[in-house]
């Protein structure tokens, strides 16, 4: 696991912008200006290489390990980042009142995203992010300014929060600057689609951008189970008619459901309910919980083993696949899976939060497996983990 | 084998589940319906020797009771029926208009 | 902001019905298949249904969790929505939002054929005044474009289309010519014995990618006593027919329709056996209809439709066991009628549709420039009842459309309107087909007690069912295979049983 944030002594700042991490190549190809980069100096290397010409162009500021390297009078983030935090390439936000340094966008990682908010308009028993009620709107801006420093190949790109569509038409501001920035590079909005049951707000979205789809968590079959889950009253009905009309205005939808224990007992009716009443959504992610957040609060109320569910989760992925609904397990170790739902299994937490554990140590499939978020403790660790030797990945599964 | 005759309390029956009941068997019997005072009287005559008479009475008082049963279901969902038959065809093109262009 | 336990989300106002049909289980009357108006359903106890209703069930029995969940009831309507229960209706209904997209074209009545249950009145070989003419066929063609479907089925038929092949050629080339400005996407069907089929003629048919529908009844004997032809070479022809359009345009290029008669009654086996040695993966066993000379011939050739469900019964056992054994093997009207209990979509079939299919979803454009709603119209007028004829292809589709014929067909034409069908529990599964009512009891809307029609549905209907309760998960699986394969709507790719 790799933070994404760090300790750092920033002087010389007058205000705190978002600046892009620049190293030699990132000035030669020149896609940012001068004003919106910090040079990092830890990249150049021999000290010897940073001349008075390059240190003279007009760089918003300078990254260093030590003070002595800065040059003097300019704005400097110095940093003790043996981890390697902070890289050329990526978008760091100063905070000098807490004197930190936070990564707001990392080169090359594929689990990018853009924090919408921090409010939300549900309460589920197993949010990792729990909500908070500030104005927190200008966060919209910022996601405007992030969007201008973020490479033009990124791979993808999500906005979450809290409730994105919260932010109403501030949403589609960002996603229209993504569009023009970063038409190529596929967007993923995790939200409750409630707010889309309110007339005429998903139509806005259409053609809103080339790569746009929406991920949007359904915990039951019935309002209760779903109410209950995202301990909201009528956010079921909500959500429902938001589907519907996100797929009305042409809209890529996801399905999230993550594996709750009321809803895994109803996971067959879930998913067919999925293919009687949303037959068009795109894809059906079954997610393991991530235990941080609200999830602690409600260990007994929402905890299965994965171990347990082994026979719920094998038959509504056979279901789904059968329908030809694409379906994906997220957030759940190999080991506790059976084995016709390893090709169903995706690594789908992001590097900066997955762990292993000691069985790891060795194991065959640890390099295509999900692993453990890095706040999973022993009370959230599936009974079944254990390394996956070469010998019984060669002996076909018993079961089937 | 001659006309079978059935009776019906009217405080329980109506006339249209009666009726209702009395078409089912209208294949295999010559039917009739008639109101007496307080009663419904359904007359059943086999049209063939090869009808199946066995438990008839127990049979056509069962499917009475469904009638009933789908008479309660009409009467509590009949306006959410034509409300949503209505709205769905709102949508959809009504069959006139997927006629050719003019 | 406090957590709140599961009691606190059950909504406060008591349940109400939804539109909901039952049908006591042939094979079990203390159950009922319950069915919502857009085709969801449920297997419950009676009894239990019986107690919803009377509401005398507690308020958290699991039964209305699942009632609910499709759409049977609805548990406090501030917090659940019928949006979803809209949404499936209109998917089913989904081929409601074009106009017809099959276009069935009767090229020639000339067939060389006498088969004693002929649906078609057909005339001999050289009898060349029963063909199309060139100049009725281009205004065909014109017709064509004036419907707004997007895609279109054109089916090419007989009698024995083969024997005219020169406007069988010329339709083909002149529909692709308009095509180029239209830009329809166009399927191409020909329904034939494949007798005559000549390399020449397969090279035309490759051109334009066109799929061929033929008869195959069963083993020689069977086949040859069900088509007499002089030679009594009727299955030797057609197989031959068959090899020789496969070679040229694919294995999956052929199919083949199987019609029942008294003698096949006795040995489904044999007629499954063929299909499966001929290499065919889809077999479609059909009743006889009591259009044509079928209709004067019944004594001969004629069964009722109960024999027939036993036989059919029968049928699927061997059909399924051959899928047990490895080799796939679909029947083509449980597929359709499976994919209808089984999958929240609408098909692409036009003899099971409310509203019916006839001239909304396919139109019948006979050799002489006569327009029917349906083959059985057609064939209806070719023995003297003009009932349902549409008019002639000089005129608008829209004059056709406000024919007397076509609002009798209407009137009688929604079987969600229909006594019978309006409390069937299959209704939302099922279809109107007034003209083959009309034929049979002499009256479009019909009396469902005595309605060969409906006998079969409904038999169909609790014979899938139930195979599929009562089955093995091999059983099911099967069965769910031919319901998630078959064929769905988009509202228009329509297919039709003609051949
Ligand atoms: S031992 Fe670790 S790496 Fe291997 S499957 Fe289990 S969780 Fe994954
Ligand atoms: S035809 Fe028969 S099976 Fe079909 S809906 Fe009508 S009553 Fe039911």
């Amino acid at each position: 696991m790799l933070p994404l944030d760090t300790k750092a002594k920033l002087t010389n700042w007058g205000h705190a912008p978002l600046l892009k991490v620049a190293d030699l190549a990132e000035m030669a190809v020149g896609r940012f200006p001068f004003e919106r980069m910090a040079l990092d100096l830890r990249s150049i290397g021999q000290k010897s290489a940073a001349t008075a010409e390059l240190v003279g162009l007009p760089w918003a500021g300078f990254i260093a390990n030590q003070d002595a390297q800065l040059p003097s009078g300019r704005p400097g983030v110095v940093l003790d980042d043996r981890a390697g935090i902070v890289r050329p390439g990526d978008v760091i936000e100063l905070q000098p009142l807490r004197s930190r340094v936070l990564v707001r966008y990392r080169r090359g990682d594929a689990s990018n995203v853009l924090f919408a908010t921090e409010q939300c308009n549900s309460y589920c028993m197993m949010c990792s992010q729990p909500p908070h009620d500030v104005d927190d709107a200008w966060r919209i801006e910022q996601m405007c300014e992030l969007v201008k420093l973020i490479d033009a190949d990124t791979p993808s790109l999500a906005i979450s929060g809290g409730e994105p569509t919260l932010l109403g038409a501030g949403l589609n501001r960002v996603i229209g600057h993504c569009a023009d920035r970063l038409p190529a590079t596929p967007l993923h909005v995790l939200t409750n689609g409630r707010r889309f049951s309110a007339h005429g707000y998903a139509a806005t979205f259409e053609a809103a951008h080339p790569a746009l789809s929406w991920g949007v968590p359904l915990y039951g079959d019935h309002f209760c189970l779903h109410d209950y889950v995202v301990q909201s009253s009528g956010a079921f009905a909500e959500t429902i008619k938001g589907l519907y009309a996100l797929h009305q205005a042409g809209q890529r939808i996801e399905i999230r459901v993550v594996l709750v224990k009321p809803t895994v007992e109803r996971l067959q009716e879930l998913v067919r309910y999925l293919y009687r009443n949303l037959p068009f959504v795109e894809h059906v992610a079954l997610m393991g919980i991530e235990p941080t957040g609200f999830a602690k609060a409600h260990y007994d109320d929402i905890w299965i083993d994965p171990a347990d569910m082994a026979d719920a989760l094998e038959a509504a992925v056979e279901f789904l696949a059968a329908r030809s609904m694409a379906v994906s397990l997220f957030n759940l170790p190999l080991c506790a899976l059976s084995r016709s739902l390893w090709p169903f299994a995706r690594q789908s937490i992001s590097n900066w939060k997955r762990d292993y554990l000691p069985p790891c140590e060795g194991c065959l499939v640890r390099e295509r497996c999900a692993g453990f978020f890095s706040w999973t403790t022993d009370a959230w660790t599936s009974r079944a983990i254990r390394t996956i030797t070469h010998h019984e990945e060669g002996v076909s599964c018993e079961k089937h | 084998m001659g006309t079978i005759e059935l009776r019906f309390d009217a405080a329980i029956f109506s006339a249209d589940v009666v009726v209702r009941t009395t078409y089912r068997y209208s294949g295999d019997f010559y039917t009739s319906v008639e109101h007496e005072a307080t009663t419904f009287v359904v007359r059943l005559a086999p049209r063939s020797s090869t009808v199946n008479l066995a438990l008839l009475e127990e049979r056509f008082r069962t499917d009475a009771l469904d009638e009933r049963m789908r008479e309660q279901i009409r009467e509590e969902t009949g306006e959410v029926h034509a409300a949503l038959v209505t709205a769905a065809l709102r949508e959809a093109v009504p069959a006139d208009d997927a006629g050719p262009t003019p | 902001m406090k957590f709140r336990g599961r009691e606190a989300f059950t909504g406060s106002r008591p349940y109400r019905l939804l539109p909901l049909r039952f049908r006591r289980l042939p094979w079990d009357p203390s159950r009922a298949f319950v069915s919502s108006m857009s085709g969801d359903w449920l297997l419950m106890e009676h009894a239990t249904l019986e107690r919803v209703i009377d509401r005398v069930l507690a308020a958290d029995d699991p039964v209305l969790t699942d009632m609910e969940a499709r759409h049977l009831i609805a548990r406090d309507i501030d917090r659940s929505t019928l949006a979803p229960l809209l949404s499936q209706y209109k998917a089913r209904k989904a081929y409601l939002s074009q106009g017809p997209a099959l276009h069935i074209i009767v090229v020639s009545l000339r067939c060389h054929h006498t088969c004693s249950y002929c649906q078609v009145s057909r005339k001999p070989t050289g009898a060349s005044s029963f063909d199309m003419s060139e100049e009725v066929a281009n205004t065909v063609v014109e017709r064509l474009f004036e419907w707004p479907s997007h895609t279109l089925t054109v089916e090419l038929q007989g009698g024995e289309p083969l024997l005219h092949f020169e406007r069988v050629h010329g339709l083909l080339s002149r529909i692709i010519e308009r095509n180029q400005r239209e830009h329809r996407e166009i399927r191409f069907v020909i329904a034939s014995t494949l007798h005559d089929l000549t390399d020449e003629q397969v090279q035309v048919l490759k051109t334009y990618n066109v799929q061929l529908s033929t008869s195959l009844d069963g083993p020689e004997a069977l086949h040859n006593a069900n088509r007499p032809r002089p030679e009594r070479d009727s299955h030797a022809r057609t197989l031959a027919g068959i090899e020789r359009a496969r070679a040229t345009l694919g294995p999956g290029s052929v199919s083949a329709l199987t019609t029942i008669t008294r003698r096949s009654l006795e040995d489904p086996l044999a007629i499954i056996h063929e299909y499966r040695r001929r290499d065919f993966h889809s077999i479609s066993l059909r009743p006889l209809s009591p259009y044509g000379f079928a209709r004067k011939t019944v004594a001969r050739t004629g069964y009722s439709i109960d024999e027939f469900l036993a036989f059919y019964r029968k049928a699927l056992e061997i059909i399924l066991s051959v899928n047990h054994d490895g080799y796939e093997l679909e029947e083509g009207y449980a597929s359709l009628l499976l994919s209808q209990l089984h999958t929240p979509f609408s098909h692409g079939y036009v003899d099971l549709r409310s509203p019916t299919g006839a001239g909304l979803g396919a139109v019948v454009y006979d050799y002489d420039g006569q327009v029917y709603p349906s083959d059985e119209a057609r064939m209806l007028a070719a023995m003297g009842d003009t009932s349902f004829a549409l008019g002639r292809v000089e005129e608008s589709p829209r004059t056709w459309l406000s024919s007397p014929a076509m609002r009798r067909i209407l009137d009688a034409g929604v079987a969600e309107a229909l006594p019978g069908c309006s409390d069937c529990a299959y209704v939302p599964l099922c279809g109107a087909d007034p003209i083959d009512h009309y034929a049979r009891q002499g009256d479009p809307v019909g009396h469902r007690p005595t309605s060969d029609f409906c006998r079969k549905q409904m038999g169909m209907f609790d014979l899938l069912l139930e195979r599929w309760e009562l089955g093995s998960d091999a059983d099911r699986r099967v069965l769910e295979q031919w319901a998630l394969k078959a064929p769905r709507s988009t509202p228009s790719d329509d297919v039709s049983e003609a051949g």
